[in-house]
């Protein structure tokens, strides 16, 4: 498989008066073409922030402070606003969370599409409604000529979010970060995107990168999993062997938390206590404070990403040695 | 598709402006107004620019149902013999064109001060603070002050031609903090939404993203103060003019015309003054009261239902 885009030793830091926060920590990854890839942890992981790096627009006061994200064989991290806007919208697209906020309120989707297209390809303005239209028909807007001369406000919050994923598909990017795309959406339409989501994947060949606490969207749309808690990848591996066979005791507890209707009434399983102040972090493990496998060696010594027997690789000292 | 005019005729706009009576009034004082303005060289008995019309004989004739009136001269004549219900059309013309270009030249420059320091964080403080600065001055300190140098360097002739284009640009000058001011806060509030983040997202320059994603959506709060500024500009010249800095008497703004009438009002000759000054006081308040509709209209916490 050929790599897509290529995570190096990836280090946000935000600068805060009250010392640095260190938000993604030392991440690698490796995306192929065609793949999709789920991002999950808690709120606060550093899920979105390693999004927003990937197309380099974290917001002051965040930077980049270390590694590399190699794509097309250049690496982007270092690129300034200009040479990423070429970027932007482009090769990589992004669609939000919440559809109601990313759609410019006064300007009609006919207008905020084309323009997307504008900016990167050298096409004339009926070239670009066509596109248009192409897009909006993929994403199942009915009559879209008619709709392209409309405002975000006649539009429901499932198709908003589908014009979104049309505006993103528009320059046939080669991938797509959604960041949460269905968080702001009611349980039916969740999975109307999603299966659009995954179905536009396999036909246009493109990556995902799909970021979200929703462990059971993840597990039904993509191909691997990263699990990442504060700031660090804690397991990464096959979607199949994760959801069946979590290794990392964060991983186990966060299975064990999702609800589950057949039991009858039960409380819900948690993890106890809460992901450390991002401002001190222990010394050891982020996780040891809250693991039930807490060992000795947990307290002074981070552990590092082992690759065990079934492909899973993980960062845990209590796993380290195999099955 | 329904057409824009359509649209205009179907939108809750025009529904809430037929049942305002003060808006609507006002509206239709207004458009009187602007019309009889701009047709005022088809719509006025004389021609007030023309001196070879004008008989001093004719001078401080009263208004026509007065005794000595003249049926010639509706409102009577000024003291030069200008026909003033004429002067005051032709007038009203120049304080338009004054308040309207200056508002003009304020939103512009303000608009774009705005949108720079409240977009790009890196200009704010030099902005603003030249925007303070500027509204230390007030304007008629301004006007005053290059008023005065103009006329220095024109003289009294030369400043005859370039008066109005000089008026627009001191009060536009001295008034852009407003709209600076109005735009930066409103894009402070603006830039931190997500369609600012996913238009960034798609590619698009900074240009771009200020003046096509948040500059409409800041016009509401630009366009309650433009209707607000006009009715100050208006009164700024006139102002100005009443202290012998604006218009000059051979192209009368109104308020020259009341500072010119303002000598005889102790002789008896009132209609020079009080005519032109009714004429002001009610323009000013159709544009304001119209104003507040508008600010009424935008503002969404004020609906009554």
């Amino acid at each position: 498989m050929e790599p897509l885009i290529d995570i190096k030793n990836l280090c946000v830091d935000f600068e805060l008066r009250s010392g640095t926060v260190r938000a993604v920590r030392d991440v690698s990854l490796t995306i192929n073409k065609g793949e999709r890839l789920g991002i999950v942890g808690e709120s606060g992981a550093g899920k979105s922030v390693l999004g927003f790096s990937l197309i380099n627009l974290i917001s002051k006061p965040g930077k980049i402070t270390g590694g590399e994200i190699i794509f097309n064989k250049q690496d982007i991290a270092k690129f300034k606003y200009d040479q990423m806007r070429k970027i932007r919208g482009n090769d990589i697209s992004m669609i939000f969370q919440d559809p109601m906020m990313t759609l410019n309120p006064v300007l009609t989707i006919g207008t905020q599409m084309k323009e997307t297209i504008l900016a990167h390809m050298d096409v004339t303005d009926k070239e670009a409604e066509a596109i248009c239209l192409d897009k909006l028909q993929k994403v199942y807007i009915p009559s879209p000529e008619k709709r392209l001369k409309q405002y975000p406000h006649e539009f429901s919050g499932g198709m908003r979010q589908r014009i979104v994923i049309a505006i993103s598909l528009l320059t046939s990017p080669q991938l797509i970060i959604a960041d949460e795309p269905t968080t702001a959406l009611d349980v039916t339409i969740q999975a109307e995107i999603m299966d659009l989501l995954l179905e536009l994947c396999k036909t246009e060949n493109m990556g995902l990168i799909l970021i979200t606490h929703d462990l059971a969207v993840v597990s039904e749309v993509t191909q691997r999993i990263a699990v990442l808690y504060a700031g660090k990848i804690a397991e990464l591996g096959d979607t199949e062997q994760i959801i069946s066979n979590p290794q990392h005791p964060y991983t186990q507890g966060l299975l064990q938390a999702l609800p589950q209707m057949a039991d009858g009434e039960q409380r819900l399983n948690q993890i106890p206590g809460m992901m450390p102040s991002l401002l001190n972090m222990p010394m050891g493990c982020p996780f040891e404070p809250r693991c039930s496998e807490s060992m000795e060696k947990c307290k002074t010594k981070i552990p590092t990403l082992t690759t065990l027997d079934n492909g899973t690789q993980v960062a845990c000292f209590a796993r380290e040695g195999g099955k | 598709m329904r057409s824009k005019w359509q649209r205009f005729k179907e939108s809750y706009m025009l529904y809430n402006f037929l049942r305002d009576p003060v808006a609507l009034i006002s509206f239709t004082i207004l458009a009187i107004l602007f019309f009889s303005a701009f047709a005022a060289p088809i719509i006025a008995p004389h021609n007030p620019y023309d001196s070879t019309t004008i008989d001093i004989m004719d001078a401080q004739i009263p208004p026509a149902w007065e005794h000595h009136g003249d049926s010639k001269f509706l409102l009577g004549t000024d003291a030069q013999g200008r026909d003033i219900l004429s002067t005051m059309l032709y007038g009203m013309r120049v304080s338009i064109i004054i308040g309207v270009g200056a508002v003009c030249l304020q939103a512009f420059i303000g608009i774009v001060v705005g949108l720079l320091s409240g977009y790009i964080r890196r200009l704010d403080n030099i902005l603003m603070r030249i925007a303070d600065v500027q509204l230390s001055f007030s304007t008629y300190m301004v006007a005053i002050f290059i008023g005065a140098i103009v006329q220095t360097a024109f003289g009294v002739a030369g400043y005859d031609k370039v008066a109005v284009p000089l008026i627009i640009v001191i009060i536009g000058l001295a008034e852009w903090p407003q709209y600076a001011r109005t735009v930066r806060a409103s894009v402070l509030a603006e830039r931190k939404k997500e369609y600012v983040e996913a238009a960034r997202v798609i590619g698009l320059s900074r240009v771009r993203i200020m003046w096509r994603h948040i500059l409409p959506n800041t016009l509401s709060p630009v366009l309650v103060i433009s209707t607000v500024q006009v009715a100050n500009a208006i009164m700024s010249e006139a102002a100005l003019s009443f202290l012998g800095l604006g218009m000059p008497v051979n192209k009368p703004s109104l308020g020259s015309l009341i500072t010119a009438g303002f000598e005889y009002i102790f002789s008896g000759s009132w209609w020079i003054t009080i005519f032109p000054g009714i004429l002001l006081v009610t323009l000013i308040l159709v544009i304001n009261l119209l104003g507040d509709w508008v600010r009424d209209f935008l503002n969404p916490k004020l609906y009554k239902g």
